[in-house]
């Protein structure tokens, strides 16, 4: 093969290993590969006029042995899996929830005809594997292990005073660990 | 029709040449960066995955696209430990140039294993790829023939790989820009994009350090500009390739202040993209009248590197950071050594955009 020849083929071939990939995920994000040449683009747009800024956060609560509810630090409780994959894991329902996980929705909504290998990862035994981890931690913590509690709150900031103006739950879901 | 085609492939043999010539490294300052980099990757990145032996099995949702999915669950934890000592021992073995180019490529098969997994959770981060990518690129240069213990067989593909790597960080780059063009480019002073990502870190992240918080004086005008430039920025890097070996550095080094900037503003220090920049700015690093300064057996370039290596890494403990895969900004003390760290980048970006001037195609490697 003459030097052309492999410059050229070496020139498809990285054309396809780099666009490919980042194709797949610019129309279907559910298909994103790994590994892939592409970076977060963080295209998201600020209406300056909005008003208040509003974030979402996600927290997490054990139950006292009062009965009440106490805030956990996530990234104690996560611990040694680092806090960046906290949003992820709960978005998965800890993995808790075999009809309702990502997972299964996209096998049933999406793309029904994959075979999807980890389906394996939802069994029982794996579930109930997943409360006993749970229960560990909140006993760690020094609280109840019946259950845990994930609240989704929208927070609403004044950006020109930087305070808080108020707390918003959009969602929340008490797992039972029983 | 012939005619046409004819022409279309002469364009794509010399826009394949002028990349090749604009991201040509020579041999000696390929070894120095090859030292740096592993280095780099193993002390500041420290890739390790012996964490996961905590993963709870339910928790495994691989990427669908991914080697994780051809598993059913996570691998036991002693796999994880034994593919943290293979990633310290083929970074080492890189460093050293002792095998380099098989620890090269079984570096970034173990890194990319164990991250399939790391990302089961659900979220992908390709960010720490690139660097690692770019590992793998290299190992098919000549990065050994100088301050190796052993040098590898050249397979005379050395310019093509650094090209492969300017091809790889520019695309990483227009990923990043082409959805942000679509966004951002409005003409409307009531939106902003930089403001969406200074706003989230800052009352979320709690990223306050350095000048984050002149943000919030700053004009509609220039925030609707911050957006344009990294617009263009992101796009550009292909262009600035195609263009010459001057500009290509001079984008470079205009990347590095673009980070820095990040830094300063956003407070996210992305230090793993200016050392990647590195391996293009590092002429004259390796230069003969360094070589013959310090010859690669001289035991004083090892007791060096050890010395350097020895302060960065008590530089970090020092300042108390657990060096992770996650290089997102931590402690103040962290920002100003980041900072730092950058402007040595941008000086060495700027002597090499000087020394490129007039640079002609051919003399690069």
């Amino acid at each position: 093969m003459s030097g052309k020849s492999k410059r050229r083929t070496a020139f498809a071939v990285l054309a396809v290993a780099l666009g490919v990939p980042f194709a797949l995920k610019f129309f279907c994000r559910a298909l994103e590969p790994y590994p892939a040449v592409i970076f977060p683009s963080g295209a998201k747009l600020l209406h300056r006029d909005a008003g208040a800024l509003r974030f979402s956060e996600t927290r997490l609560y054990g139950p006292r042995p009062d009965g009440r509810w106490k805030r956990l630090n996530v990234e104690t409780f996560l611990a040694p899996l680092p806090e960046q994959y906290f949003k992820p894991i709960v978005d998965n329902r800890f993995g808790l929830d075999r009809d309702l996980s990502i997972v299964a929705e996209f096998k049933r909504d999406i793309l029904p005809a994959f075979e999807y290998r980890n389906a394996e990862a939802l069994t029982p035994e794996n579930i109930a594997a997943t409360r006993r981890w749970l229960r560990r931690r909140l006993r760690d913590a020094g609280l109840e292990t019946d259950g845990l509690r994930v609240v989704k709150v929208k927070r609403y900031v004044d950006p020109d005073t930087r305070e808080t103006l108020r707390l918003e739950t959009i969602d929340e879901t008490i797992y039972p660990l029983r | 029709m012939k005619r046409f085609i004819r022409s279309a492939s002469d364009l794509l043999d010399g826009a394949i040449l002028r990349v090749m010539d604009s991201a040509a490294v020579p041999r000696a300052e390929a070894s120095v960066y090859r030292v740096l980099l592993a280095s780099y990757l193993l002390v500041l990145v420290r890739p390790r995955f012996s964490f996961m032996s905590e993963a709870s099995p339910s928790m495994f949702n691989p990427p669908m696209l991914s080697v994780a999915n051809l598993f059913d669950g996570f691998p036991p934890g002693s796999i994880f430990a034994a593919l943290d000592l293979v990633l310290i021992a083929s970074l080492l073995l890189v460093a050293l140039g002792l095998f380099a180019r098989i620890a090269g490529v079984v570096f970034f098969c173990a890194f990319v294993f164990g991250s399939s997994f790391v990302y089961s959770f659900g979220k992908i981060d390709h960010s720490f790829l690139v660097p690692c990518l770019a590992l793998l690129c290299l190992s098919f240069s000549d990065w050994t023939s100088r301050h190796a213990l052993r040098k590898d067989r050249p397979l005379g593909c050395h310019r093509g790989a650094f090209a492969v790597v300017a091809v790889v960080i520019s695309f990483a780059m227009f990923t990043a820009g082409l959805e942000k063009l679509l966004n951002w480019i409005d003409f409307d002073l009531g939106t902003s994009g930089f403001l969406a990502w200074f706003y989230g870190g800052y009352f979320t992240l709690g990223r306050r350090d350095l000048a984050a918080d002149m943000v919030f004086r700053f004009p509609p005008l220039l925030l609707e500009a911050m957006d344009y430039t990294a617009v263009l920025f992101e796009c550009l890097p292909l262009v600035a390739l195609l263009i010459g070996r001057r500009a290509w550095h001079l984008w470079l080094t205009c990347a590095i202040g673009f980070h820095m900037v990040n830094l300063l503003l956003l407070n996210i220090a992305f230090v793993g993209m200016p050392i990647l920049y590195l391996a293009f700015l590092t002429r004259g690093l390796g230069s003969p009248a360094s070589v013959r300064r310090f010859p690669p057996g001289d035991p004083r370039v090892w007791a060096g590197l050890a010395i350097l290596w020895a302060l960065a890494s008590g530089v970090l403990v020092l300042l108390g950071r657990d060096a992770s895969l996650s290089l997102i900004m931590g402690p103040t003390a962290w920002s100003y050594a980041a900072l730092g760290i950058m402007l040595a980048l941008m000086l060495v970006g700027l002597r090499s955009v000087w020394r490129s001037r007039g640079a002609r195609s051919g003399e690069g490697a």
